[in-house]
């Protein structure tokens, strides 16, 4: 078994993880947390897989726009916890049945 | 090169794993951004040096930094300290899967293959300036959203 399939392997593990806590928790920060780590799986992916081609520069820039969005997700996010927050008392996600249009 | 990549990778899963189950929002924060970290260093091993900057200052950085004013602008680190299913299995869950991935991979041979060693001749510069230029006017417009959607926010919740 070589690195990159080792890689892939531990890639999958991250994923996994942040999809159990996605399902597990309802507090609005944790789930980002949760979000920021499979995404880093993702990031880890476009890497190897310049890596692997030989064509790291065009994985670089895929990278840099995963990160630019994942800047963006992370602060509008946070903005809607404290929004929340603000309105509820608390960051449960549940209650974000409560908005209207 | 090989030991340095066995490093990041198990600091990554040992701080993201760290980072879920901690019972404090701020010590979630602080592991991510060490997965943030061994990341940005497994990149710059594999030579993905622009991106491995970006990660560190960006995601290890200013994302951390977001989460703790989050946690500071409420009580959020009390509330995840509320009753709340502890996940005491999850590592023992999450160390089979891997065991049972790594068996079936052996078992199988499958394996994705090793470096390639045949260069792109073509330079970050070149390729994110002069053939991505979709991708910069995307994240332009994604960064404008996100500013947008902060003052919106912040503006709502000092009416409150």
């Amino acid at each position: 078994m070589n690195v990159s399939t080792i890689m892939l392997i531990a890639g999958v593990v991250l994923i996994l993880t942040g999809c159990f806590e996605l399902i597990r928790t309802r507090n609005m920060l944790k789930i980002i947390i949760a979000l920021e780590l499979a995404i880093k799986a993702v990031s880890m992916f476009i890497t190897l897989g310049g890596w692997l081609n030989g064509n790291m520069p065009v994985a670089e820039s895929f990278v840099v726009s995963v990160i630019v969005i994942e800047v963006v997700v992370a602060t509008v996010l946070a903005g809607i916890a404290i929004s929340i927050f603000h309105k509820h008392g608390t960051m449960d996600i549940r209650n974000l049945r409560n908005l209207k249009g | 090169m090989n030991i340095a990549i066995y490093v990041c990778l198990g600091a990554m899963l040992v701080f993201g794993f760290l980072s879920v189950l901690s019972r404090h929002l701020i010590n979630a924060a602080i592991s991510l951004a060490a997965v943030s970290a061994a990341c940005g260093v497994l990149m710059y091993v594999l030579g993905a040096h622009t991106a491995a900057i970006f990660e560190v200052s960006v995601c290890s950085g200013l994302v951390t930094v977001i989460f703790i004013s989050a946690v500071s602008l409420s009580n959020g680190d009390k509330q995840a300290s509320a009753p709340e299913k502890r996940a005491h299995l999850l590592p023992i869950i999450l160390i089979a899967i891997g065991a049972i991935l790594v068996i079936v991979s052996l078992l199988t041979g499958f394996s994705l293959g090793t470096h390639s060693t045949v260069g792109s001749a073509a330079s970050f510069d070149n390729v994110f300036w002069e053939t991505r230029q979709a991708d910069i006017f995307g994240q332009m417009v994604a960064i404008i959203a996100g500013a947008s959607a902060i003052v919106v926010f912040f503006k709502e919740s000092e009416k409150q």
